[in-house]
């Protein structure tokens, strides 16, 4: 294209005049994108999708009903042991808890060191949690 | 709303901009095909700036236009009277300043083919400004 074109004095000469074409959206423009975007979320699932939902719901189902059964079989054994069972005791000088009407337990007492190097020994047994906790760990 | 239709089918094997910008350069190409054919452009369709800007830029001494508006008006009359792919090169060549590479990027077109439009739109340019003279003349 040579200096001396037409095309390009015009063209030249267009450039300098301000762009005047309109970018802006036409109108409704945004409600047929929304359109449309909705229209896409209706359409049905793939059959895989669909297989895949149809079997995770089953065995969400399945798994539901093996713990309802589980359940059911399990809490009136799990009922009377809880009803059976003592309750704990902290062993005074042992460390190992007894229960309350057994050997150990009643000997316990007259195991407890009586020395007085140790201040934990001033408080009685049984009065104190923490002197019992100092005894057990020494 | 093409580009929204089809955005699942955008695989990442070109940038974004890139696959945006060619669904906008086949929608207006597509867009200019369906428009009627314009009639041929005569002398005597143009208007008084138009007509003063052809005068300018045929002049012998190739004198630039003044009027900006004009130029641009008579620009697009003249573009009107390409193909649509012609059209669209010699517009992002001449008119926006784009480089052979970019046109290439944006339309994807190979830089040979752009240079071949380009080099036919111009010489289809440089006949209907002979016959607008000629017009003139007689």
């Amino acid at each position: 294209m040579n200096s001396n074109d037409p095309w390009r004095r015009l063209a030249e000469a267009a450039r300098r005049a301000p762009d005047s074409r309109d970018v802006t959206a036409p109108h409704g423009f945004a409600a047929r994108v929304a359109a449309r975007a909705l229209a896409a979320d209706r359409r049905p699932p793939s059959f895989l999708a669909h297989f895949s939902l149809r079997a995770s719901l089953r065995a969400l189902g399945a798994a539901a009903a093996l713990a309802v059964i589980a359940a059911g079989a399990g809490y009136p054994a799990a009922l009377r042991l809880l009803s059976e069972a003592p309750a704990p005791e902290l062993s005074l000088a042992g460390g190992i808890p007894a229960p309350a009407n057994s050997p150990a337990a009643a000997a316990a007492p007259a195991q407890a060191p009586a020395g007085a190097e140790s201040p934990a020994a001033d408080a009685a047994p049984g009065e104190d949690p923490v002197t019992d906790l100092v005894n057990i760990v020494s | 709303m093409k580009m929204f239709s089809r955005l699942d089918q955008y695989r990442g094997a070109v940038p974004f901009p890139h696959w945006v910008s060619r669904i906008a350069v086949t929608t207006c190409i597509d867009q200019l095909r369906a428009q009627r054919r314009r009639p041929e452009l005569r002398h005597a369709d143009l208007s008084e700036n138009e007509a003063e800007a052809l005068d300018r830029v045929t002049a012998d001494e190739g004198a630039a236009p003044n009027d900006a508006m004009a130029a641009r008006e008579l620009v697009e009359r003249l573009l009107g009277q390409l193909k649509p792919a012609d059209r669209l090169v010699i517009q992002l060549l001449d008119l926006d300043g784009k480089s052979i590479a970019e046109i290439s990027g944006l339309t994807g077109w190979n830089q040979t083919l752009i240079k071949v439009r380009a080099h036919r739109a111009r010489r289809k340019l440089q006949v209907l400004f002979s016959k607008l003279k000629q017009q003139e003349g007689s």
